[in-house]
């Protein structure tokens, strides 16, 4: 088999929206670094890209974007359909998807129409695309099953998202620790957080209602945060507002968009991480509350038992007192909280940065030194 | 990878806990929360009461009671819209103060509706006091009345906090009656 140097493959890395602070961004600018370091030449394409983001780092498609060679290697972030991608078609070089999932449109039906337009057509693309790729990446078992039930019959390896857990160790805001932080929480004034974009297929409205009887039943001063961009007249966030005010319940903090260090805060702060996310294809979050030693409830749905792995507490059920006498229960009792802690340190190590990195330049190595 | 704890046990400890607490599970269902873009029209008059219906519209009045005064004119023809925007000029000082009255009396319309809903969940939860206090009187008198005792003398000794015993209870009473104008007192309304 003919072996390809690997200073002669040039890796273009192509995604339609590249955000600050967005997973796929995140693990995009990851995957630049490691080809980098590891003597790649490689580039970043994108059309919708935030300003914050520096132009010598990604390039506007809309610019321009230059035909790759026979042994190069586009790597696509396949997330939602994309006007551009008939450019990977016509390219003559070998294609890689990034497969992150596609949340499915029936969320965002009674919400927004534009996004349940996005994810329809999101997902009609993906199942289009079977045969124009040579070779798959699927953030998580769960992702690589619907690749499989799409009709992809190219191989598929499981790579994890890139997550550099040196970042977590910056400085946490200090404001937002000594504002919220719970001395004892077993006694009382116990946090409870979770971590994620205001959207409809996370069930914040099932998280909400867990805490209301938590705090109701268990602990009168506990605290929620929901730490997560929202629209001020975004329905859905409207919605949950209106809902904590129905209820009566106190202290449900709704953060909105902060900076990494007031992030870093809120995790370090949580007594516990609930989940109640009715569709993820990864889900960071759980694997950064690993990493700050919160111990975490999920609801067992799209790829959250992957990224639990046996850690944590994996939910079969949605039952909102159940939900928070076990809240309780991981608050107060210390053997099983040490337990859920144990068996999340053991999931963790499957996330470490060099143990990820090492398997994508093994996949990308392997790959380019198979025939075209 | 299977999980080490055994979730199912905990949840079945918990499930002890909460029936032996009698823990409170009552919650609104999210259902009954309106969307913020619905368009409201009037439904059939069914003249039965809902509390879902009257939550949600309070909810969704509360929400929209301001009735925003300026409008975006929707893009098109640019002589239209230079015309249109020129006639919301216009007319703003007339419009003005009929949109902050209607705004009042909107405002006014949710506080009262507010006050008719809190009297509402007032009124539910006296009455189920009530009848939770009806249900333990009843189960009390069927208790007695297994144990053989007869449920009028029984339910004057209660009702009256007389603990003296039955003959006594009688002549006590009779002398209660005498005392007054002569006739039988009488027990219960």
């Amino acid at each position: 088999m003919p072996e390809i140097e690997v200073e002669r493959v040039k890796v273009i890395q192509m995604l339609p929206t590249f955000m600050f602070g967005d997973a796929i961004g995140n693990e995009a600018l990851e995957i630049d670094r490691i080809l980098k370091d590891a003597g790649y030449e490689t580039t970043i394409y994108a059309e919708n890209i935030s300003d914050s983001i520096p132009k010598n780092i990604v390039h506007d498609i809309r610019q321009g974007f230059e035909e790759p060679d026979r042994d190069d290697v586009i790597l696509y972030h396949m997330s939602i359909a994309w006007a551009y991608f008939p450019c990977i078609q016509r390219a003559q070089c070998r294609k890689i998807a990034l497969y992150h999932n596609v949340t499915p449109a029936s969320f965002f039906k009674e919400y927004h129409k534009d996004f349940y337009d996005g994810c329809m057509s999101g997902l009609n693309e993906v199942k289009r695309l079977k045969n124009e790729f040579d070779y798959c990446l699927a953030d998580s078992e769960f992702n690589r099953q619907d690749l499989i039930s799409y009709g992809y019959s190219c191989p598929i390896d499981v790579l994890p998202l890139i997550i550099p857990f040196e970042d977590y160790r910056k400085k946490p805001d200090s404001r937002v620790i000594r504002k919220y932080s719970s001395p004892n929480p077993c006694a009382k004034g116990s946090n409870v957080a979770f971590v994620g974009r205001i959207v409809p297929n996370k069930k914040f409205e099932d998280i909400i209602a867990a805490f209301t009887l938590y705090q109701r039943n268990y602990d009168q001063d506990a605290k929620l945060f929901l730490v997560g961009n929202y629209g001020k007249d975004d329905v859905y966030y409207r919605r949950l507002r209106d809902y904590v005010q129905e209820l009566g319940v106190k202290n449900v903090f709704f953060t909105g968009h902060i900076s990494f260090a007031e992030i870093l805060a809120y995790y370090r702060i949580a007594d516990v991480f609930v989940c109640m996310s009715e569709h993820e294809g990864f889900c960071v979050p759980i694997v950064e509350s690993m990493l700050f030693k919160t111990p975490i409830i999920a609801f067992d749905a799209g790829a959250v038992a992957d990224t639990l792995g046996g850690g944590g507490i994996l939910l079969k059920e949605k039952d909102p007192l159940l939900t928070a006498g076990l809240i309780d229960r991981v608050v107060r009792d210390g053997e099983l909280r040490e337990e859920i802690l144990k068996g999340q340190r053991r999931q963790l190590s499957r996330f470490r940065f060099e143990r990820i990195r090492d398997l994508f330049l093994r996949y990308l190595s392997a790959f380019c030194g198979r025939e075209g | 990878m299977a999980q080490t704890i055994d979730v199912e046990k905990i949840m079945d400890e918990i499930r002890a806990d909460i029936e032996r607490r009698e823990l409170d599970d009552t919650l609104v269902p999210f259902d009954e929360i309106p969307f913020s873009n619905e368009i409201m029209t009037v439904l059939p008059d069914s003249h039965e009461y809902s509390r879902k219906e009257l939550r949600r519209n309070l909810l969704y009045a509360a929400d929209h009671y301001k009735v925003p005064l300026d409008r975006v004119i929707e893009a098109g023809n640019t002589g239209a819209m230079t015309v249109k925007k020129a006639v919301r000029k216009f007319t703003r000082f007339y419009i003005k103060p009929v949109v902050e009255d209607q705004n009042s009396v909107n405002a006014a319309l949710v506080n009262a509706l507010r006050q008719e809903r809190n009297y509402i969940q007032a009124q539910e939860q006296a009455v189920r006091e009530l009848k939770e206090r009806l249900a333990a009187l009843e189960a009390e008198i069927e208790k007695l009345k297994k144990a053989g005792r007869p449920e009028t003398e029984s339910a004057v000794s209660s009702h009256e906090g007389d603990p003296r015993g039955t003959e006594e209870k009688s002549s006590w009473y009779l002398k209660k009656a005498d005392k007054s104008t002569g006739t039988k007192p009488r027990y219960f309304k």
